[in-house]
């Protein structure tokens, strides 16, 4: 119990640290992509920044609205974080380095993802304002759409691979990488994970220029701050997601053999390009409308996926190449 | 540690069961019912039935309750008029007499279902080998490889029943199917 | 009217730029099945491909006639 309590702890750790930092990251990369400064003042060249406002979220005043469901308001944040740190159990690091090696992991993930949704939903009627209402609607219904299609990709990748095992997953493309044969569909991916985490251009939970905040108006202080560390935990397992089943996860090109500490650097460097990616689009495209979003998902990403389904199928099938 | 879950686990349930049938709140009820599924999901993964647990958490959790937890937040319900008195609430005691006694009949094993009992459906041994009228179709070479849940119910849900499985396909299509043709609208015909 | 019977080539270039993403996925979906049928004969005749002997799931028997197996059984006193 204990030990397991410490293995927890190891991937935690450093996982709100890397939260931290990517926060920090994302202000710094769009500054220079802007040509401005970013953060510079506290610390060396702003690098204590994160802890710097992380401390001024902990010593503001929690507001709880008067009429709002006060459990429920409460325990909607947490919800939010703990999912979003609760897929990392199944994540490999390096090879045989899991917290847990699922052999159905990947549906552990999803099953893990879906749920997230009942945080911002929750989160939003709690608080008993119309605006908190219908910005958790609108979220939710752009996070649930945009599950089919996401589930669409990681059907094709676990028919290709056999496996709902990650590390099975990774250690399939030790001869090729799925990026190369599965290219069109990668583009697919990237812009699923771009509207499952809530980023930019379909920030749409909040989009702070038109709309207001969304589902979390009513959050300030800690249980806000525990919404935004779930939002950028998700979005560092989809930036590890996206290496895992994409780019190979911890392998080195060209079959290198090495040590899993230099494994798991492996994982870390592609997780860290992905999350620049996340940040390149933020800083570059517009704010898409919300029907926009949903014709984009119901009528180009899922037939897109479908057919994809069919065709990698049934290549499969013609090629005799079925892994199992 | 997992014997005492395995034990706690159902009453946790049937207690979370007894508030959402008495929550006055439905978006309470709605959550009640969540925290059913994940306890009845929590128990399945104990007993060692992981795909299925994890299937539940993504159909029932995942999917279906949030559309029910989403109507039921956009509906305008007032909380005073759900408040219905002792009487009212007792009505329905004969229907559920007449709806539960069989259901419990089923699960507890009676004379009639002797061997059908809830345990045995989702017993991992016998997961394969329960209801197969035709032993030979599932060799014991198939078992041996089976390790893992999904092998084991593919190879009894393709080998044993295909049949049963494209019924279940065929109500899936006609549920899929019939929504949209009842929100047709027949009074308009123009083609947008 | 009707252009998708009389003029088919013509209602596809069309289509493709009205709806896209309809026209490319059922391209791209037709594909596969068209590709179930033609790809094996076309490996089979042209790259000499020779299917892979199916896995066995059961293991031969011998065809003599069976003796069951003798000289295994227990002893009669199991001394301890």
């Amino acid at each position: 119990m204990l030990f397991f309590l410490l293995e927890s702890f190891i991937i935690l750790l450093p996982l709100l640290g890397s939260i931290a930092f990517m926060t920090l990251a994302e202000r710094k990369v769009m500054a220079s992509m802007q040509r401005r400064v970013g953060p510079n003042v506290v610390g060396f060249y702003g690098t204590l920044q994160p802890f710097a406002d992380g401390l001024k979220l902990l010593l503001k005043e929690a507001v709880i609205p008067s009429h709002a469901n006060k459990v429920i308001f409460l325990v909607s944040p947490f919800i939010t974080l703990s999912l979003a740190l609760m897929g990392w159990a199944a994540i490999p690091f390096a090879k045989g380095t899991a917290l847990a090696d699922l052999s159905l992991g990947v549906l552990f993930l999803m099953a893990v993802s879906s749920l997230g949704v009942y945080g911002v939903l929750l989160a939003g009627w709690s608080a008993n304002s119309k605006y908190a209402f219908l910005g958790s609607l609108r979220s939710s219904a752009q996070l649930v759409s945009y599950e089919l299609p996401l589930a669409m990709v990681i059907l094709i990748i676990v028919s290709i691979t056999g496996s709902l095992s990650f590390l099975q997953i990774v250690e399939f493309q030790q001869g090729v990488w799925l990026i190369i044969p599965l290219l069109p569909l990668s583009l697919v991916w990237f812009i699923i994970i771009l509207a499952e985490t809530n980023r930019a251009p379909f920030d749409l939970p909040e989009s702070e220029s038109e709309l207001v905040a969304g589902f979390m108006v009513e959050h300030s202080a800690f249980p806000f701050a525990f919404f935004f560390l779930g939002e950028y935990a998700s979005i560092l397992i989809m930036s590890v997601l996206t290496s895992i089943f994409f780019f190979g996860g911890y392998l080195i090109p060209f079959g290198i053999s090495s040590s899993p500490f230099l494994q798991s650097f492996v994982l870390g460097l592609k997780s860290s390009l992905v999350f620049f990616f996340f940040i390149w689009v933020r800083a570059t495209l517009p704010r898409v409308r919300f029907d926009q979003l949903m014709v984009l998902c119901w009528c180009s990403l899922l037939p897109l996926g479908f057919a994809f389904f069919v065709l990698i199928i049934c290549t499969l099938v013609a090629f005799e190449a079925t892994s199992y | 540690m997992n014997v005492f879950l395995l034990e706690i686990l159902p009453f946790v349930a049937v207690i979370f069961a007894i508030s959402l049938l008495t929550a006055l709140n439905p978006i309470l009820a709605v959550l009640f019912l969540i925290a059913v599924f994940i306890t009845v999901s929590a128990y399945l993964a104990l007993l060692g039935l992981t795909f299925l647990a994890l299937s539940y958490l993504i159909i029932y959790v995942g999917a279906i309750a949030i559309l029910f937890l989403f109507v039921i937040m956009m509906l305008d319900i007032k909380l005073a008029e759900l408040s219905s008195s002792g009487e009212e609430a007792s009505k329905v005691y004969p229907v559920a007499f007449l709806i539960g006694t069989p259901f419990l009949w089923t699960l507890t094993g009676s004379p009639l279902f002797r061997g059908d009992t809830l345990y045995s459906w989702f017993d991992l041994t016998t997961l394969g080998i329960a209801h197969i009228s035709d032993p030979s179709a599932l060799q014991w070479t198939n078992l041996f490889a089976a390790f893992s849940n999904i092998h084991s119910l593919g190879v009894c849900l393709y080998t044993v029943y295909p049949l049963w499985l494209i019924y279940a396909g065929i109500i899936l299509l006609l549920a899929i199917i019939g929504p949209i043709i009842l929100c047709l609208d027949k009074t308009s015909g123009s083609t947008s | 009217m009707a252009s998708y019977i009389f003029r088919p080539f013509e209602f596809v270039r069309r289509m493709a730029v009205e709806k896209p993403s309809y026209t490319w996925a059922i391209g791209i979906g037709l594909i596969g099945p068209i590709g179930v049928v033609v790809i094996p004969p076309i490996r089979r005749k042209y790259f000499g491909y020779v299917p892979p002997e199916r896995i066995p799931t059961t293991y031969p028997i011998p065809k003599r006639p069976r003796n069951s197996p003798s000289g295994f059984e227990d002893p009669d006193d199991i001394s301890s």
